[in-house]
């Protein structure tokens, strides 16, 4: 070994500031998992080194003799210059400082030698909270080390090649070894290692490349362009040039001052998703393997230019030689969009003396160019074979799809969706004082310059880009044409809302149950809420073929990716709400066969006893009973599905054998079927579905079965009407918060009435009362409350899965009083509320 | 540029030339924006030049009322091969980018 003296004090008893600062600084580095030894350090070394940390860390006192051997050692490895900038950049002086003060004042307090207290004090140095005090070993610090980690590799390279060419080797060989040692040598860390090497290595070489080929331009005069470019790059701010790199180059994507808000999102959102997709094919692993290559000899080819580095042969590195072609790349881009904006710009002042139109701006032109015959050329940027030669002439307009059809690439969506975020970072970053680039307005702009006839799509709050970021569901690609489902025999609305979302949105049956449901249901109501916009009178009604056409336009993109945001956004209690909802509907289509049996016959048929639904012509009765129900229902599909048809769909479908319905038939109840069970989702869920789940919850705080509070739930809403009309008066109007005694006094009326045995009346001059909960007994089942109500002559119950029964006042007497269940009558009764 | 160089340069892979087909996706996604960019601002500043005000009121109606298939068609009818314009500025931006890398 032939350290240098530190200080000049390797004779004295007690170490140096100097000494001290350089080894609390490497030890530092190396308690905060920084590892910056270089690799011409032997292994003996190594080992000597390591066993001192590692005594150190024990709190082991070591002599004067092996700090300084350790410094030694470490001056092997770092050069003193190096170990200074560590202290500067880490401030470890000021910590140091700090710590030999007060090992000075211990000393003094306990009688005991400022080294001893220093070794206590170094034990007890919270190395976390010392990183703290020096920004952690986080980016910040990072990227100071970065600085630290450059200087050490620079003079290792300076000491390896005087040794090697003291060694008589040729130069490529030394750097081949040079390269060798500083990759694979000495790494005792190398992930972090590698990550602080590749940071160093981007900068050196970037800044190497940047100003070699500024040099060159100036010498060849070259165009102000590429002259403008580099200086520009050269002239940015380390910090600004290593996030671009890394983050890439949204500086370099045009400026486009001068060009319409409208052409700057058609520009976005057509041109940019037509060519991103066909940059796929060039993703091979044999084209990935000539790059490699070719990258390789590149890098050899350069490696150790004026005692900076090159890259090796490290895949990791070899990126880094791709990423400064892109950043020349941007970075020419850069500068040709901003000449073409300045040419623009002038082009429109003179069009706008002359021409109304010029605001229309580069729309028109992007417009043409995604949508008709420019595919091909632009493909020839990525895909030069298969295109067309110019004297032979292309293709005319090929419909409206922004991938053009000869390109036979299918577009990522995943670089879709990047184009689109590309695109707002680097128009925001551009444009700062101007509004927010939204990129879903690219979808919006593009949809309608797809679909002018439709209405106009706006993209307002939509947030794609941050949908895509957290959501496994792809972004809806930009310029796909749907391809729409017609609907067949059987089919609803909700159906063929959802076969149409299966097709065509990517991973949109990986969403679970009641994110699904939200999307179609979104969907669903915009055709209840306006069903002659898409050629129907009723949405329960649509005939074979529909949707194809009708459903054309409906998806915007922007709209979509709004819903599937909200979709993936949904709260567990949403979820729960709408699986809840789910679940009752399922109930209803699947409630055991016996009691279908006994409903239908009651519900359609009346004295119609449950056994004669076996019977032909007593199904026949009640076909043609469901038919005039449904001919002349006045209530809507609440209305026939109370009457049961549900029940009778099911029980068809269950045994065909017993019940052939007539296919019109079975169509029109599947409809309605269909039709219902998007019924309950289609208003908002916040005024339905998640009030009664809430309610249904505090229910069951409140001691409430899960049965009873269910029932209370729609006895609140009075059926299946729960809103704000009918929750909000247990709600505070001035804080919002739930009248809990309000409620739970409620419940305790609903109790009461629950074991009333007076029949629920209607109103003076009314035919129809409110729904009242009362205990039946039901075909000897356990008690059990439903909500009853008059319904004009006659009855009605209805259970938890919303279904509704008709009887007589006799029946309905006689199930409210089964004196044999009198005991279980009472001992149903809700328990005492906690 | 004549017409030969041009069909030369639309064969040309730009992207294995520069040695950018393994670029990550964030970095193809920006490029094939900045790319799409130009050659459409270039071909637009060609159209601009060579509409008439008549052609360009009449496009102009189009743009507001009808699609792009539309314009498509009127502009392919009215402007002489107006595809190979778009070729022309494809070509040119290769030529551009192979002969600033090459230096």
């Amino acid at each position: 070994m032939s350290p240098e003296t530190p200080g000049g004090h390797e004779t004295e008893e007690v170490l140096s500031d100097i000494e001290r600062e350089r080894i609390e600084t490497a030890l530092f580095l190396s308690e905060g998992g920084v590892q910056l030894f270089t690799s011409n350090i032997d292994e003996k070394t190594k080992e000597e080194i390591k066993a001192f940390q590692d005594k150190q860390k024990a709190g082991e006192v070591q002599s004067i003799e092996e700090q300084r051997n350790y410094l030694d050692n470490i001056y092997q490895s770092f050069t003193r210059q190096a170990l200074e900038k560590a202290n500067s950049l880490c401030k470890l002086q000021e910590i140091s400082e700090e710590l030999r003060q007060k090992a000075v004042s211990r000393a003094k307090e306990n009688g005991t030698s400022v080294d001893s207290e220093w070794s206590k004090l170094i034990k007890e140095v919270d190395i976390e909270h010392a990183k703290e005090r020096v920004g952690g070993i986080d980016e910040e610090f990072k990227s100071r080390l970065l600085d630290l980690k450059q200087q050490l590799m620079s003079d290792k390279v300076e000491a390896l090649k005087e040794k090697y060419e003291a060694e008589g080797f040729d130069e490529n060989t030394i750097n081949e070894k040079i390269t060798s040692d500083i990759l694979k040598g000495g790494v005792e860390n190398p992930a972090y290692e590698m990550e602080l090497t590749r940071m160093s290595m981007l900068e050196l070489e970037k800044n190497h490349a940047a100003k070699e080929r500024a040099n060159k331009a100036e010498k060849e005069n070259e165009p102000s362009l590429i002259k403008k470019a580099w200086s520009k790059w050269i002239a940015m701010p380390k910090a600004a040039r290593i996030a671009i790199s890394s983050t890439v180059g949204f500086v370099a994507a045009g400026a486009t001052g001068g060009v319409g808000a409208l052409g700057l999102r058609m520009v976005r959102g057509l041109f940019g998703a037509t060519a991103s997709g066909l940059i796929q094919k060039y993703v091979s692993e044999k084209l990935l393997d000539t790059a490699e290559k070719k990258s390789l000899e590149k890098m050899r080819s350069g490696v150790i230019a004026g005692g900076e580095f090159a890259l090796g042969e490290n895949s990791e590195l070899i990126n880094l030689a791709i990423m400064e072609n892109f950043a020349l790349l941007t970075e020419m881009n850069l500068a040709r969009t901003q000449e073409l904006d300045e040419e623009i710009r002038e082009k429109e002042k003179k069009i706008k003396s002359k021409y109304k139109w010029a605001r229309v701006g580069t729309a028109v032109a992007t417009g043409l160019l995604v949508g008709f015959g420019t595919g091909a050329a632009i493909n020839s940027i990525f895909e030069p074979s298969g295109v067309d030669s110019i004297t032979t002439g292309t293709s005319g307009g090929n419909s409206s799809v922004g991938v053009p059809h000869n390109s036979g690439v299918s577009i990522s969506d995943a670089d879709r969706a990047n184009i689109h975020v590309a695109n707002a970072a680097h128009f925001n970053a551009e444009h700062p004082s101007a509004a927010p680039y939204d990129p879903s307005q690219n979808s919006a702009a593009h949809f309608n310059a797809e679909h002018p006839s439709a209405a106009s799509n706006d993209p307002s709050q939509n947030n794609a880009a941050h949908f895509r970021a957290e959501h496994d569901v792809q972004p809806v690609p930009v310029g796909k044409v749907w391809e729409l489902t017609s609907a067949k025999s059987g089919d609803s609305v909700w159906r063929v809302i959802q076969h149409d979302l299966e097709k065509n949105v990517p991973g949109f049956k990986d969403l679970n149950e009641a994110q699904r449901t939200l999307v179609i249901d979104h969907y669903k109501d915009m055709v209840a809420e306006d069903p002659q916009k898409y050629g129907l009178t009723d949405v329960d009604h649509i005939k074979i073929g529909w949707g194809a056409k009708e459903l054309q336009g409906m998806f915007a993109k922007d709209d979509l990716d709004k819903i599937l945001g909200q979709a993936r956004g949904l709260s567990t209690a949403q979820i729960s709400s709408i699986l809840e909802s789910n679940r009752i509907q399922y109930e209803a289509l699947h409630s055991p066969v016996e009691q279908v049996e006994v409903i239908a016959g009651e519900a359609v048929a009346g004295e119609v006893a449950a056994e004669t639904l076996i019977d032909e012509e007593a199904i026949q009765n009640n076909i043609d009973l469901y038919k005039a129900s449904i001919e002349s229902s006045t209530d809507g599909t609440a209305g026939i599905n109370a009457s049961g048809a549900e029940y009778l769909v099911r029980f068809a479908s269950e045994n065909p054998k017993y019940v052939v319905l007539h296919p019109e038939l079975a169509d029109t109840l599947h409809k309605i079927h269909e039709g219902t069970l998007n019924g309950e989702f289609s208003q908002d869920i916040s005024d339905t579905t998640l009030l009664r789940y809430s309610v249904v919850e505090l229910g069951k705080l409140n001691g409430l079965s899960s049965h009873d509070a269910r029932i209370y739930a729609d006895y609140l809403g009075q059926g299946s009407r729960m809103n704000h009309e009918s929750f909000g008066r247990y709600i505070d109007e001035e804080s919002g918060k739930l009248l809990t005694a309000k409620l739970e006094g409620h419940m305790d009326y609903f109790h009461e009435l629950s074991q009333s045995q007076e029949l629920p009346q209607a109103g003076v001059g009314q035919s129809i009362s409110k729904w009242e909960p009362r205990t039946l007994y039901l075909n000897d089942q356990k008690p059990e409350i439903y909500l009853v109500r008059q319904m004009g002559d006659g009855f009605e119950y209805r259970g938890t899965n919303g279904a509704v029964y008709n009887t007589s006042a006799v029946g309905l007497k006689a199930y409210m009083s089964a004196p044999e269940y009198a005991d279980q009558v009472n001992s149903a009764i809700r328990k005492p509320m906690a | 540029m004549d017409i030969n160089k041009i069909n030369s340069l639309i064969s040309v892979d730009l992207v294995a030339e520069l040695g950018l087909q393994s670029l990550p996706l964030e970095q193809r996604t920006a490029m094939l924006a900045q790319i799409s960019d130009i050659i459409m601002k270039g071909v637009w500043l060609k159209v601009m030049d060579l509409l008439t005000e008549a052609q360009a009121n009449e496009l102009e109606k189009i743009y507001d009322t009808s699609n792009p298939e539309e314009m498509y068609a009127f502009l392919q009818k009215e402007i002489p091969r107006f595809e190979d314009i778009i070729k022309a500025e494809v070509a040119s931006y290769k030529e551009m980018m192979l002969s600033s890398f090459k230096k």
